[in-house]
């Protein structure tokens, strides 16, 4: 049968316990063998582990990232600002994008058309047109005297 | 610790060469990270040094909620996975930019490639907690912030990783 304390052997191991759990746990060590063998598997296990040799960054390195940012980034804030100017065009392309639906989706609505539109339209020479629009005349009338 | 958060506050403020003096003082730790998730000196190169232009443009989002050191494990582990997702690298076993200690054995040379091969063939989620725990020491919240999941995560993933280590290297530990 599975001892119950060994759910416990890693955080043990790693000094993860709580005080009182930890001492309970260390207590318990030395009436179970099958958990010091779990405690000394692991000991190898990291031990084996630590036998690397660490690696040293060698003395350019940090000249090299230095010379590399400089490079990226040699205006200054230019890290800064590139993200924001991507940022501004694309709403302001999303801006052009919805005013474009939506005055779009405004042709088909019903239009009040404006006399000089009207007349802009129409057949009328420019000579009538001045006269045209210096009456007194509805939209309507001049729209309707276009028709004929 | 104080000459770095020192360095660290000079270096928000857009101070370069703050910023080259914590590079300084991290590189070795940060090389290292690399070379043990990727097992590849000229990847561990190229990882640590895009860890710290990630940071250099991250700075000013560092919150001090964590240590830098725990920030900047966070940098190199995000950089490390995106690394090695894109590409596909050989590991190699046998490193001849790296100096050999004269003073090591055949035998002991042999036990470490056993152990790196062991470690290498972890799936990296769980290579990640071995690394940061075994190798860096770091504490079981450390690793959550470092890898962004919770303590939870972080401790059955050590689980799971150190009974797959001692699968493979059960020929080694039974002898």
């Amino acid at each position: 049968m599975k001892c119950k304390y060994s759910k416990l052997i890693n955080k043990f191991f790693d000094g993860e316990l709580e005080a009182s759990m930890d001492k309970e746990v260390f207590t318990h060590l030395y009436k179970c063998s099958e958990c010091r063998k779990q405690i000394e598997l692991l000991k190898t296990v990291k031990g084996l582990l630590r036998r690397y040799e660490p690696l040293k960054a060698d003395n350019n390195f940090t000249f090299r990232i230095m010379d590399e940012i400089e490079n990226r980034f040699n205006k200054g804030w230019d890290f800064l600002i590139k993200p924001l100017a991507i940022k501004l065009i694309l709403a302001l392309a999303m801006v052009f994008v919805v005013l474009s639906f939506i005055s779009f989706s405004g042709l088909n609505k019903d239009k009040t058309v404006s006399l000089e539109e009207v007349l802009l339209a129409s057949n009328y020479t420019s000579n009538e047109k001045i006269v045209l629009s210096n009456e007194n005349l509805s939209e309507y009338d001049v729209f309707r005297l276009t028709l004929n | 610790m104080s000459d770095e958060k020192q360095l660290l506050e000079q270096a928000q403020l857009g101070d370069k060469a703050a910023f080259g003096q914590l590079i300084d003082l991290h590189k070795d730790k940060v090389i290292n990270i690399a070379y043990k998730l990727s097992n590849n000196y000229e990847a561990a190169q190229d990882i640590a040094q895009e860890s710290f232009i990630k940071a250099y443009t991250k700075l000013s989002s560092f919150k001090k909620e964590a240590s830098f050191m725990t920030w900047l494990y966070r940098v190199t582990y995000n950089t490390a996975c995106n690394y090695l997702r894109k590409n596909k690298i050989k590991t190699l076993f046998l490193h001849e930019n790296i100096a050999i200690d004269p003073r090591e054995t055949p035998e002991e040379a042999e036990l470490k490639d056993i152990v790196n091969e062991a470690v290498e063939l972890l799936p990296l989620k769980l290579k990640a907690v071995v690394v940061l725990r075994d190798y860096e020491g770091l504490t079981y919240k450390e690793i959550a912030q470092v890898i962004k999941r919770p303590v939870g995560t972080v401790e059955s993933r050590l689980a799971r990783a150190r009974l797959k280590l001692k699968e493979l290297l059960a020929d080694y530990i039974e002898g």
